[in-house]
């Protein structure tokens, strides 16, 4: 006898995923210990929370990473430049060393609780990836839509990246603030 | 023998490979060689098919809207016609003329181009990136392997996860990262070189006599400089535990 089955109808939403990486946190906390490794977690906390009030939201954090949802994929890339512009002045007051790296991608992902998965969150994973210290990734299908509606924002080709897992190249921008 | 291809004027070339090897080598000729032959050459305009333009009113003329600096200006996203070479698995060759445009997309497998190109965007997942000499800019990254730039005639921006980076000479402004690999380079001293690393140090080679304004930030590492420092160009450099050294030359 067959194991039964049951339909269970998949949810889905239609948006921005952002994931965050803070780049040299281990060895930040290797060299200035726990405690400050959770103060710097604070800081992130804070800024992500300033800056995401009541246009996103954190899916879940990932260690020192953090994977966020927006509805409008133009909030997203804001946030995103915003958080790495306020990161930056934190890091420079504090001289600290440290940075974000981020990867927006626009698409579905299926609910499952709070959390979200799915191909399009993971190809927004591959585009934070490939972000370097410092840097806005974002992949073709987010700046296609952030193009058409934000004015001050740059998006630089980077030219179509071959991911792991994903079957087809995925057109990649760096987002700037103009000027 | 591969297959042969015209290039349009002002075309540039895209290649993407799944896993194998890429080498592209520039040199004296007018068409474009693929080998193995038997790999997928498309002809398209930005990378995209034509009938996506058809309303004249492409999201790259979106994008160049924002632009303030002619640097950037420069760097737009033009449309000119882009042939595509896709490769699915297995090592591929592209011959191609002396000061084409090329853009590499590979997930696994080393990128190695050769001889003396225009502007490079090279994108790897794990595999090193190889360059001889680039007029224009240079964009490389990738996520695990190294970074060679021989030489980059404009701006130089490279970014690897776990891996080294070795520019030998950038004559415009330089902007490197890596997590866990030191970065070596060689500036003109003409413009800002901005060097970030988490655990790796950093070996800055300034030629011409040049006199950099060093702002070194690090929670262990030490700096060295041999060189007369000025206001000549910026040198910032920021690394958890990474050193810093600067020689003249």
């Amino acid at each position: 006898m067959s194991p039964a089955r049951t339909s269970t109808a998949v949810s889905t939403v239609q948006g921005a995923i952002v994931f965050t990486d803070l780049a040299g946190f281990t060895e930040f906390t290797a060299i200035r210990g726990d405690e400050a490794a959770l103060e710097l977690l604070s800081v992130q906390e804070r800024l992500v929370g300033d800056l995401i009030q009541g246009r996103g939201r954190v899916v879940k954090e990932l260690g020192d990473g953090l994977m966020l949802w927006f509805d409008d994929p133009c909030q997203a890339v804001d946030a995103a430049l915003a958080l790495q512009e306020r990161f930056d002045d934190q890091s420079a007051k504090d001289n600290l060393p440290l940075w974000v790296r981020i990867g927006v991608h626009y698409g579905r992902a299926a609910k499952r609780g709070s959390d979200l998965v799915g191909h399009d969150v993971n190809v927004a994973a591959r585009v934070a990836d490939l972000a370097a210290p410092g840097e806005v990734l974002i992949s073709e299908a987010a700046a296609e839509r952030v193009a058409e509606r934000m004015e001050g924002i740059w998006c630089e080709e980077m030219g179509p990246t071959v991911m792991k897992g994903l079957p087809e190249p995925v057109g990649i921008y760096r987002a700037m603030r103009a000027g | 023998m591969g297959s042969q291809y015209d290039l349009p004027e002002n075309g540039r070339i895209r290649v993407l490979s799944a896993s194998g090897s890429v080498t592209v080598i520039a040199e004296e000729r007018r068409d474009v060689e693929v080998e193995p032959a038997n790999r997928m050459v498309e002809l398209k305009e930005s990378g995209r098919h034509r009938h996506r333009h058809r309303h004249g009113h492409g999201i790259f003329d979106h994008f160049r809207k924002g632009g303030q600096s002619s640097e950037r200006q420069e760097d737009a996203p033009e449309r000119r016609p882009v042939l595509e070479v896709k490769s699915k698995s297995g090592s591929i060759e592209v011959r191609c003329p002396l000061g084409t445009d090329v853009s590499v997309g590979a997930m696994s497998g080393s990128v190695k181009l050769i001889g003396t190109f225009g502007s490079l965007k090279i994108s790897t997942v794990s595999g090193g990136i190889e360059i001889d000499t680039a007029t224009g800019n240079v964009d490389a990254r990738c996520v695990s392997g190294s970074i060679t730039v021989k030489s980059c005639g404009g701006r130089c921006d490279v970014s690897s996860k776990s891996g080294r980076v070795r520019i030998g000479r950038v004559e415009g402004s330089a902007h490197a990262s890596t997590i866990s690999g030191g970065v070596e380079i060689g500036t003109a001293g003409r413009d800002e070189v901005e060097l970030k690393m988490v655990s790796g140090g950093a070996k800055v080679t300034v030629f011409g006599e040049k006199q950099p304004r060093v702002r070194f930030s690090s929670l262990s590492g030490k700096m060295h400089c041999e060189c007369t420092q000025g206001s000549d160009f910026d040198l910032k450099v920021k690394s958890i535990s990474g050193s810093l050294e600067v020689t003249g030359q």
